[in-house]
């Protein structure tokens, strides 16, 4: 049972995709809301809320590859063009490398700040570094950078998703949606 | 030498000689590269570490007793370091120590007294961003003949200077509870 291909996404899969994408959108907004704050007490907590989702995503995403690596794929629609595959492959494992890459870096960045915080202000987190105002600068710009690499494989995915359904007309999209025809 | 001008200068040494025995006030001043002034902030329960770069200690020791008579501190206020440059930012701002306003905070004592300890209590005004509050700090004192070292610590509650102003008065997350520790060293001022 485990090595048939099923036709569709399971209902965990099609769950944690569209739970991450939504929170995926909301920690960037909440990310930049946070940047563009003045220093203030209340910038403290949009950033704690920020950094608490982040490492929520990361174990959501930690979650997800664990299930994608041990339950195989639905296939691919037949007349898939090769180049499609490759493109297919490549985005998504650039999906992956970002999502985890970018709360690595974000819980890096916090890390190497001073300013304390708790998971969704209760559990205390582990710091990966040390209080480092250099090396803090670095993983900050290396962060924002991330997030523009991810803001652009994001309009690949949706526009290959919106192109599947509306032009291809094939099921790629509605398999992720509500699990195939 | 005549007679006269001989009698002369032995009424002179005379004279002279109780000052000669009476010591001289004894005045210290700091080695900077080898004194640390840190404190530490509070933030719902985490130590927030910090320190000192620039700081003055002047120190005069009684002639008799050797003992710390009257002490000058002055600390850049600008110079404070949490090692975050974000909160270095931050803390110079006007709702902090206003350092453009009031570049220096000081602690000048006049009444230093041995404890039973063989410690010192040196009462005197802590002036941060012109507010001035007496103090009473405790103060080990250790004479090395070329070099003093100066230690203590005291806990300070920031609010009655007004560091933290406006929303950052709150103490519910930060806490009024400051700490401030000191190991400096001093040298002969000639």
């Amino acid at each position: 049972m485990m090595n048939e291909t099923p036709a569709a996404w399971h209902p965990v899969v099609r769950g944690i995709h569209w739970l991450m994408a939504a929170l995926i959108v909301v920690q960037g907004v909440v990310g930049w809301v946070g940047h563009e704050m003045g220093r203030s007490p209340a910038k403290i907590d949009v950033m704690t809320a920020h950094k608490s989702l982040g490492i929520t995503l990361l174990l959501l995403v930690i979650l997800r590859l664990l299930w994608r690596l041990s339950h195989p794929a639905p296939p691919l629609p037949t007349q898939t063009h090769r180049w499609e595959i490759r493109a297919a492959r490549l985005s998504h494992a650039a999906l992956y490398l970002l999502m985890f890459a970018l709360p690595l870096s974000g819980w890096l960045t916090a890390s190497t700040s001073i300013v304390p915080w708790k998971l969704w202000w209760v559990m205390p987190w582990p710091a990966i570094a040390a209080p480092d105002p250099g090396l803090h600068d670095f993983a900050g710009e290396v962060h924002e950078t991330l997030v523009i690499l991810l803001i652009a494989v994001l309009i690949v995915h949706v526009a290959a998703a919106l192109r599947h359904h509306f032009l291809k007309r094939d099921d790629v999209l509605l398999r992720m949606w509500r699990g195939g025809r | 030498m005549k007679p006269l001008a001989r009698v002369a200068c032995s009424v002179a040494v005379l004279l002279m000689a109780p000052q000669l025995l009476q010591a001289e006030p004894g005045q210290w001043t700091l080695l900077a590269a080898d004194s640390e002034l840190t404190f530490s902030a509070y933030y719902e329960g985490e130590e927030l570490p910090g320190r000192f770069t620039r700081f003055a200690v002047t120190l005069e020791t009684n002639g008799e007793t050797g003992e710390p008579a009257d002490l000058l501190v002055e600390v850049q206020t600008s110079s404070a370091d949490m090692n975050d440059r974000e909160v270095n930012a931050e803390i110079v701002e006007p709702a902090w120590f206003d350092a453009r306003a009031f570049p220096v905070a000081s602690f000048a004592s006049q009444d230093i007294q041995p404890t039973e300890d063989d410690g010192f209590l040196a009462s005197g005004r802590l002036q941060i961003k012109g507010i001035e509050q007496a103090l009473e700090i405790p103060l080990s004192w250790s004479n090395e003949g070329d070099r003093a070292i100066l230690t203590g610590s005291a806990r300070l509650s920031r609010l009655d200077w007004q560091v933290g102003t406006g929303e950052w008065s709150n103490d519910a997350s930060l806490s009024d509870r400051v700490d401030v520790r000191w190991r400096v060293i001093l040298v002969p001022a000639d």
